[in-house]
């Protein structure tokens, strides 16, 4: 039977793992290739790591840490920080990761999607769009980690993403980042009502009934989180944790 | 010569053989029961010291600190604590290498016992170049990077919370007294080898001077108590209770649910120094009466990590700690060297002890052990 | 014992050469012919569009060199994702060709509704139709990992190995004796694709 992924999202910065609340702070937390490893053992869906360095900054992808990450990893990983150029997929697919991930550069050129998933398969073009409310209330896209204020509605912008051949879509609620309160689920609806391909869900997330929600409520293929899969309790300690496979496997029915 | 009472042999260092056989480390070990017995009189004082961190505790959060790795000793010791009654804080130090069941390990003891988790993090470069620097001095006890980081950690996280009580789950009857030469280090080794091999500097890794931890011991009278010195313990009992009663995982050897300190203990000085550190802790456990000598014997002749294993896990190890093949060859073919040989306060130590202890007796709740092994090596009088 | 793995300049060669090593044999990463030709067992990955497969291994000229391999000298050959696809006689994707190892179609995912989403993306389980040793030791239900647009719907039922459900039935495993092809990444399935892997280098 198919079982909707989970999905734990972690933020590289430099060669160590960070968490960020609301795309403002950020948080050590540890190696990225202890957290692979622990993460195999407890058999994680897949992972996405985005190195949020080598989006502001203007970096190329390391590809010594995509490598290790890759080799290291029992399941698909997709990466993302800083996707560009077809220069910047080929690297990093060819070090190891199975996709990779687009934001900015993909919200402001569409055609630069259409021309990577000519070139390197539908299904290794994941294009992250990151959704806040403006002060009317309506979704608005943003890009740049949050920073940059765009006037595209989300629907639209995904829409336009499925046509060019983009193989899913990580739908962020930055409004909800960091705060676990629950994914969005009336933006979720928005989009995944009207798109063909796979809306992976993220921002919120606290509970495994979140993870619920979003996919029989909220029609998600998928869910992501950063903060539940590294944060353990009331104090915010750091530790790795993963729904067991049985957990998973009653957690969609 | 293998010691008659425990299987203490030549290659501990400093061993001696009395006339019966008997060695001088089956002393050390005899003298560490006496001064700190279990039974009533180690209960009492149990008791004593629960009441003391209650009442000291009573209006705040928590009243204790508990170090925790996911364990068999800490995870059973978390029991204890909320048993008694205690609001302890666990906390564990990070160190980049904790394997998935010592961290689901430690989830299920926090959440089935309802206790909060604190975790201090080091940033994974520092640790990992403290590693290589011990490695590159050709030190035994590759370990005491993180050994030294958790003690720092717990006394810093105890004199922020406001209780002067560290319950740590440290078992004399289990792990005997290593050897100074074996286990030594300290912080000023530690910054000298980060100088002298290092290339990173350090920011995250938690550095207690001296003075500080004087003061902290003395001023703030934070102190560190092993509790199952006290109480009785039965490590094979408690995993059972464990596995049983809150689906805890049992993750093999002593340690080994951390892979660098497995590596450690079972690969670097079992390999290239040829120290069986359980050599010691079988011992210790012979005189409590945990095992018999003959199956001491019989379990120390299985090497500590299986062929098999240290091949699969050395290129993970290696590519962790940023070594290349050929480097860590350099390394390892490298001549051993001993805590000695670099500066640490130990010489200082040694010279000032018949001070220290008068001083040291208002900052530790008993007489630390390293001192009953040198008072009976001869090292110090 | 050598193992080829086909260069076409599509998919991920690096996670197979890896998992190969991991579970103990050596890889050769080529787009030659000779190399193909004198390896024991030959893998054809791939990720992407089956046109572009295609064109990318007729130019490459491997695809009689693959022929031979496969149908005469009856050599060992596993196909992963495209590579699986390619191996069948026609693809909706592009309207093009395949290797026609094993008599099969590969169509295109149609799910009007868009109540299931294309691609076919995450973990999904599959059930055992026929024998066969790529198969020793795992159980039915184990789950892998799938990512594709088209699947494959084989001719007979005889070369339809397991099955896995997506909105309709579809041929996750496919062979013809020496001949393989997984629709899913057993390099990047856990345990199960591990063991996967190792069954078809122990064939």
């Amino acid at each position: 039977m198919f079982r909707p992924r989970v999905i734990p999202i972690l933020l590289l910065k430099n060669l160590g793992l960070v968490k960020s609340i609301k795309f403002k702070d950020y948080r050590y937390i540890g190696d990225p290739i202890n957290a692979v490893k622990i993460f195999n053992d407890k058999k994680a869906d897949e992972l996405v790591f985005l190195d949020i360095l080598a989006s502001k900054e203007g970096r190329v992808p390391n590809h010594d840490l995509i490598q290790k990450i890759a080799d290291e990893s029992n399941m698909p990983f997709a990466y993302g920080g800083g996707i560009r150029s077809l220069e910047n997929i080929k690297d990093a697919l060819k070090y190891g990761a199975e996709k990779v991930v687009i934001n900015s550069a993909a919200i402001t050129n569409p055609a630069f999607v259409k021309q990577a998933a000519e070139e390197f398969g539908t299904s290794t073009i994941v294009v992250s769009v990151d959704v806040k409310k403006n002060f009317l209330g309506k979704y608005k896209v943003f890009t740049h980690a949050g920073r940059t204020k765009t006037d595209l509605d989300p629907l639209r912008v995904c829409l336009d993403l499925e046509n060019a051949g983009t193989g899913e879509i990580i739908l962020n609620s930055i409004d909800r980042d960091g705060t676990m309160e629950g994914y969005d689920l009336e933006l979720l609806n928005l989009v995944t009502q009207k798109t063909s391909i796979p809306i992976v869900a993220v921002g919120g997330a606290s509970s495994f009934d979140d993870f619920r929600n979003a996919v029989i409520s909220g029609g998600a293929s998928a869910v992501a989180a950063g903060s539940m899969f590294v944060y353990h309790g009331s104090r915010r300690a750091v530790l790795i944790s993963f729904p067991t496979p049985e957990e998973l496997r009653g957690m969609f029915s | 010569m293998i010691c008659k009472l425990g299987i203490w042999d030549e290659t501990v260092p400093g061993i001696a053989f009395d006339e019966n056989g008997i060695s001088n480390y089956a002393r050390i070990q005899q003298n560490l029961m006496n001064e700190l017995p279990r039974g009533e009189v180690g209960q009492r004082k149990w008791e004593l010291i629960v009441d003391g961190a209650k009442k000291a505790g009573k209006d705040r959060t928590y009243d204790c600190v508990v170090g925790i790795s996911g364990g068999t000793d800490s995870s059973y010791l978390l029991y204890i604590l909320k048993n008694a009654g205690l609001k302890p804080l666990a906390v564990n130090l990070d160190n980049g290498w904790s394997s998935e069941i010592a961290v689901a390990n430690i989830k299920t003891m926090t959440d089935a016992l309802n206790i909060d988790l604190e975790t201090y993090v080091i940033d994974y470069e520092e640790i990992k170049d403290l590693m290589r620097c011990y490695m590159k001095a050709s030190l035994p006890w590759i370990d005491a990077p993180t050994d030294i980081a958790i003690q720092s950690i717990l006394y810093k996280i105890a004199a922020k919370i406001g209780t002067k009580y560290i319950f740590i789950g440290n078992d004399l009857r289990s792990e005997g007294k290593q050897p100074t030469e074996w286990t030594y280090s300290d912080q000023k080794q530690l910054k000298h080898l980060n100088k002298k091999f290092g290339t990173t500097k350090l920011h995250t890794y938690p550095l207690v001077s001296m003075y500080e931890l004087f003061y902290l011991g003395y001023i703030k009278e934070i102190k560190l108590f092993p509790v199952f010195d006290l109480i009785e313990y039965n490590k094979q009992d408690a995993q059972e209770f464990l596995i049983r009663d809150y689906g805890w995982r049992y993750y093999g050897e002593h340690h080994h649910e951390n892979l660098f300190t497995k590596f450690a203990i079972g690969y670097w000085m079992f390999e290239k120094f040829g120290i069986d550190k359980r050599k010691i802790t079988y011992s210790a456990q012979i005189l409590s009466g945990k095992i018999s000598r003959e199956e001491a014997l019989e379990k120390v002749l299985i090497p500590p990590y299986s062929k098999n294993g240290i091949e699969k896990d050395l290129d993970f190890i290696l590519n962790k700690l940023s070594f290349s093949k050929k480097e860590f060859n350099t390394i390892w073919q490298a001549p051993n060297k001993c805590f000695r040989d670099y500066p640490s306060y130990f010489n200082l130590f040694i010279q000032v002890y018949k001070y220290v202890w008068p001083v040291l007796k208002g900052i530790v709740p008993t007489k630390p052990k390293i001192f009953f092994e040198l008072e009976e090596r001869g090292i110090v009088k | 014992m050598k193992i080829g793995i086909v260069d076409y300049g599509m998919g991920n060669l690096r996670s197979v050469a890896y998992k190969l090593s991991k579970v103990g044999f050596a890889a050769v990463l080529t787009s030659n012919r000779e190399e193909i030709e004198s390896s024991e067992k030959v893998i054809i990955p791939g990720v992407g569009h089956f046109g572009k497969g295609m064109k990318n291994l007729k130019s490459l000229g491997l695809i009689e060199p693959l022929r031979k391999f496969a149908l005469e000298h009856k050599k060992p050959i596993l196909g992963i994702c495209l590579g699986m696809q390619m191996l069948t006689d026609f693809s909706e994707e592009g309207q093009t060709d395949g290797l026609g190892f094993i008599k099969a179609k590969t169509k295109k995912f149609n799910f009007p509704d868009k109540m299931l989403k294309v691609p076919h993306m995450g973990w999904n389980s599959i059930t055992f139709k026929n024998n066969h040793p790529i198969l020793n030791g795992i159980s039915e239900n184990e789950m892998f990992y799938f990512v594709h647009s088209y699947y494959v719907e084989c001719d007979f039922n005889s070369n339809e190995i397991a099955q896995t459900n997506y909105g309709l039935e579809f041929s996750s495993i496919i062979a013809d004796e020496n001949i393989i092809g997984v629709q899913f990444h057993p390099e990047k399935s856990h345990e199960w694709g591990e063991l996967l892997i190792r069954n078809f280098c122990e064939m």
